[in-house]
């Protein structure tokens, strides 16, 4: 299926998805003529590379852009600069068949599996919605739902039943059978277990990784919970008002965390799950979008911010001695065992 | 694996007083008109608060954990009825009051935060004048005082420039500072017990630390009894002194959170400590509790929990266990307990 997007061969060294100087803005003021005056950069000149099986966490708190990325990525709005290549092709360009071929191979799972499955709509007819454009028989179609319920490990009877006869963690199960009925080889998970129960999450969990080891998906999971990204990930994008503010390797990034807001955002995880007890990094105040445009976003809210840091926006750049391991901080510094700044 | 949870931090341990409870619950029983028949949400819980102390009561979704905070505050939902029990505050049965005397207790001597601060506070008035309405509701302050009362309250709650926010209407705030606003409220009239459901559930992890800091402040300095309601054991184990784990409508298992977090013995308290991915290591997958909450509908006669339970022996599909103390200060609903290996 993925040949319909190929245009030229591909190595498996190519990254599936390619982003690069990715923006998102929307005008937030107008002059009497209705023209824009002002703008809220909600995804902010974003630059990463997805590679083949591999998970990237996307974290970061409310506003930090992430679900606007994701949806930029799958082409769900339109960008306001930027490219992005998936598979070879460049997505934004893309019309027609090629399109059409994109969009089965990216898929996206939600938050909150109870408002966006229809109420009205049975197990069958929710999984088997995406089917229609692949003209099968009654008969097949029903096999492949089938196929599709056992993957997500659901009883064949849930293609019988209604949204509402399941469970949040059941229910969710039934999303992801609905984004692999089209067989993409991509799939963007937005925040897919915070609104479930810790015993329903691990169930969900589990279940993403093994089909990603079955299938050999591709995820963009999004996320604002550390503890769940340590567990899904392989690499992770730290987001902080529109920008990417640190990108490294899930181990690389959980132990030597460099940009101060990484480091707020570990510190603020109950110890019951670090398993150690570290001095809390206290930020104050919260994210204010409306930043001036040459500074660094985080700087009104940094524990060890430089003069420079009001004035000009930290470039994203790998840091001595690790080119996987990028940070866009002028003052990037360890934390010490304690969990203390060095 | 050896690895045990790190002792909770007790940022003000000692703060619980020795005295008679603050609240008391007495096999309290909530009931919800369904149809036909009467189910029961909340069934035989009783517990105690003292003055200066945090109970966390954990559960998941449909536990009745909810019904059991509004049940305290006499704000159920019309279908929702108190059958049973008593809930002794201050000295009185609060089940026994008249709607007119408990409107003088509730928001003065005990009050209630909700998750939602958007949808709890009205849009269209300021912050200010929500305030003051709680203090001319309780007490005869003249408008200058209440004003200047409501303006030292938000500040004591860490919002700037607190005299000049007053005039602020809710849709100007951010969801910590909403939160902070709500805080306010339940306050403001400086009672003896604050109930809390998920204060912090909506919000960013760095404004949850923010806010958690600020409740443990509070009942340092206040002597505030708290009742900390949540799904997440890792704000449970970060701030309460004491926790009560409700399953399908009953307390499994009680004690303080040094005890229950080191040495839990009910198989679904273990079973939800086994599930939560943890931050310091990444396994192969995450443990499952098996199957789901029974329906209150088709309630087992016996243990609620045996058809989940891996523990399970024949009396647990024979007879209900009861809650019997398994040490000192704690205490437990369970046949056949064993000790609990991560």
């Amino acid at each position: 299926m993925s040949s319909a997007v190929t245009t030229r061969p591909r190595s498996p060294a190519e990254p599936l998805l390619a982003v690069a100087g990715l923006s998102k803005r929307y005008p937030i003021a107008t002059d009497f003529f209705g023209r824009p005056t002002a703008w809220l950069p909600a995804v902010d000149d974003v630059s990463l590379e997805i590679r083949r099986g591999e998970t990237l966490a996307l974290v970061g708190e409310s506003g930090s852009g992430k679900s606007t990325l994701a949806r930029l990525i799958l082409r769900l709005i339109p960008a306001t600069a930027g490219t992005i290549r998936f598979d070879g092709q460049n997505v934004l360009a893309a019309r027609g068949k090629r399109l059409l071929a994109f969009r089965q191979q990216a898929q996206i799972i939600f938050q909150d599996p109870f408002e966006s499955l229809d109420p009205r709509m049975k197990g069958a007819a929710i999984v088997g919605e995406g089917m229609d454009h692949l003209d099968l028989g009654k008969d097949a179609r029903r096999q492949r739902v089938a196929e599709l319920l056992n993957l997500v490990h659901l009883p064949a009877d849930a293609a019988d039943r209604f949204p509402h006869e399941f469970s949040g963690g059941q229910r969710q199960r039934l999303s992801i059978a609905r984004a692999l009925a089209v067989d993409p080889s991509f799939i963007v998970a937005d925040e897919p277990v915070s609104a479930l129960d810790v015993s329903m999450q691990s169930q969900v969990l589990n279940l993403m990784r093994e089909l990603q080891d079955r299938l050999g998906l591709t995820y963009l999971f999004i996320s604002h919970d550390m503890s769940v990204v340590r567990h899904v990930a392989d690499r992770v994008a730290v987001m902080y008002l529109g920008r990417v503010v640190e990108i490294a390797p899930a181990d690389e990034l959980f132990t030597n965390p460099l940009h101060p807001y990484t480091q707020a955002l570990l510190s603020a995880v109950p110890s019951l799950l670090t398993g150690r007890h570290t001095e809390r990094i206290r930020v104050t105040g919260e994210a204010e979008p409306l930043g001036g445009e040459a500074a660094c976003r985080f700087a009104n809210r940094c524990f060890r911010p430089l003069e420079v840091c009001r004035r000009r926006v930290p470039p994203l750049t790998p840091i001595a001695g690790n080119p996987d391991h990028l940070v866009a901080c002028f003052n990037p510094a360890p934390l010490d065992r304690a969990g203390v700044v060095a | 694996m050896a690895r045990s949870f790190p002792a909770p931090v007790s940022l003000h341990q000692g703060a619980a007083d020795a005295g008679p409870p603050l609240l008391e619950v007495r096999h309290l029983v909530t009931e919800i008109q369904s149809r036909q028949r009467r189910l029961r949400a909340v069934d035989g819980v009783s517990f105690q608060v003292r003055r200066g102390e945090i109970l966390g009561l954990v559960g998941e979704s449909g536990c009745g954990k909810s019904m059991t905070a509004l049940s305290l505050m006499r704000l159920l939902p019309p279908a929702a009825t108190i059958a049973q029990g008593e809930v002794w505050f201050d000295g009185q049965d609060l089940l026994r009051l008249s709607p007119k005397a408990m409107r003088r207790i509730r928001g003065h001597r005990m009050s209630m935060v909700f998750q939602e601060p958007m949808t709890a506070l009205d849009p269209a008035f300021t912050i200010g004048s929500q305030i003051t309405e709680v203090i001319h509701a309780h007490g005869t302050d003249s408008a200058a005082a209440a004003r200047a009362r409501a303006a030292a309250m938000l500040d004591r709650l860490g919002i700037p420039n607190a005299a000049r926010r007053l005039d602020s209407y809710p849709h100007q705030f951010s969801g910590g500072m909403r939160q902070r606003v709500m805080l306010a409220l339940a306050l403001v009239m400086n009672p003896q017990l604050l109930i809390a459901d998920e204060p912090t559930t909506a919000l960013d992890v760095t404004i949850q630390a923010q806010i958690l800091d600020l409740v443990a402040d509070l009942r340092r300095e206040l002597g505030l009894g708290v009742v900390l309601i949540t799904h997440n054991l890792g704000v449970i184990h970060e701030i309460a002194d004491r926790v009560a784990v409700m399953y399908a409508g009953e307390i499994v298992e009680i004690g303080s959170v040094a005890r229950i977090f080191s040495d839990p013995k009910h198989p679904y308290t273990q079973g939800l400590l086994r599930s939560m991915p943890y931050l310091y290591e990444r396994r192969p997958s995450l443990h499952v509790i098996a199957g789901r909450v029974p329906d209150l509908g088709i309630m087992p006669r016996a243990c609620r929990f045996a058809a989940r339970c891996a523990n399970r022996i024949d009396q647990c599909t024979e007879t209900h266990p009861e809650l019997r103390e398994a040490d000192r200060d704690h205490e437990l609903r369970c046949y056949n307990p064993t000790p609990f290996a991560r």
